[in-house]
């Protein structure tokens, strides 16, 4: 018998073993990697925070005239983007791929609060911030105060915005910190997106965020 | 003809040709305008962006200095910077459209910036501005309204 096995093993040809091994090393090699990817850590698009405490809370009107405050959407993951309506070129462009990355989210989008805080209060009233955002989403918060709350709430962000006097026909521009924040679901600060930071990133991390 | 005239009148034909082609070529800046689309502006007498791109293929430069449209009071050109993550927005005089050279106007730079828009603007709407070159002139070109 053993005689005839080792027979049969030995006139195996030698392709078929080296078939068999180049196999072997294969299935291994897949395995090592599927496992290597696992414990390697998720690389977020955003910059990351690591902040002892919670964001700031703060309490705004929002575009129908109601306060509105951060702590009102605990539970939920927030971006946070300081802008303003006349910014024609920045202020739309970031908030159409937040439009995008709450589209790839699909029905996730629900555990999301989109808050854009008007670094312009004197042009940008109540009416105006609703007719503007109104045509990104409906679900975005447009949040106004007077010049001195809403520079106290920047300021408690780290976002800096400055009036600046031009000869354009618009008067003033602002300059202004054009990142988006944000905060999750336990009211931490965790990220920040610098501009141009594309909408399928920033689904990514929510989705990474709201999972862990 | 004689062998040497014919040669003679053969280099003559080449040297006019070659002058008349030279003549030709454009003298001066040529401006061409391409891919001309703006942006939907969800206020009205809010503000609104154009963007494209100005060829100058002629041999002199020329330069943008201003734009009219009648969909707003005011038409300007706008550049902006990103520094420290701080978005900083400002009127240029113009934009210099060097010879052989162009100037692109895209979302995060250059842009036509109009001011005080009569109306909204939407998708799908196209849009007259007409464009103000120190040399060329004036040109005039068709913005669609539509998502960037």
């Amino acid at each position: 018998m053993t005689t005839s096995e080792n027979h049969t093993q030995s006139t195996r040809p030698i392709w078929v073993r080296i078939g068999i091994t180049f196999l072997i090393l294969l299935i291994a090699g897949v395995a090592l990697l599927v496992a290597f990817n696992r414990l390697k850590p998720y690389a977020f698009h955003g910059a990351i925070l690591q902040s002892p405490n919670p964001a700031q809370d703060f309490s705004l009107t929002n575009q129908y005239g109601q306060k509105a405050s951060l702590s009102d959407y605990e539970g939920k993951v927030v971006l946070l983007y300081f802008g303003y309506t006349t910014c024609p070129d920045v202020c739309p462009t970031t908030l159409a791929e937040i439009k995008r990355a709450l589209t790839v989210l699909g029905d996730r989008s629900d555990e999301v609060q989109t808050i854009m805080i008007t670094v312009d209060p004197e042009r940008d009233t109540v009416e105006v911030l609703s007719e503007y955002l109104a045509h990104f989403d409906p679900s975005f918060l447009g949040l106004v105060g007077t010049p001195d709350e809403v520079a106290q709430v920047a300021t408690s962000y780290g976002v800096y915005f400055q009036k600046q006097e031009t000869d354009s026909a618009l008067g003033y521009l602002v300059d202004h910190t054009a990142t988006v924040m944000l905060v999750d679901q336990n009211g931490y600060l965790r990220l920040i997106f610098p501009y141009g930071t594309e909408g399928s990133e920033i689904a990514e991390d929510i989705t990474y965020i709201l999972d862990h | 003809m004689k062998f040497a005239e014919k040669i003679l009148f053969a280099a003559f034909s080449i040297l006019l040709t070659a002058l008349a082609l030279v003549a030709c070529r454009p003298a001066g800046p040529q401006i061409e305008i391409k891919e001309a689309w703006g942006r939907p502006s969800p206020i009205q007498a809010g503000t609104g962006a154009a963007y494209m791109v100005i060829n100058n293929t002629g041999s002199e430069d020329d330069k943008l200095i201003s734009a009219t449209s009648n969909v707003s009071e005011a038409v300007e050109t706008h550049d902006m910077t990103m520094e420290n993550d701080v978005m900083k927005m400002f009127r240029l005089d113009g934009i210099d459209i060097p010879a052989g050279s162009s100037a692109e106007l895209q979302p995060g730079g250059k842009h036509i910036m109009f001011i005080g828009l009569y109306n909204k603007l939407e998708v799908g709407q196209v849009i007259t501005v007409t464009l103000e070159f120190e040399k060329t002139g004036q040109q005039t070109i068709e913005v669609e309204i539509r998502e960037p």
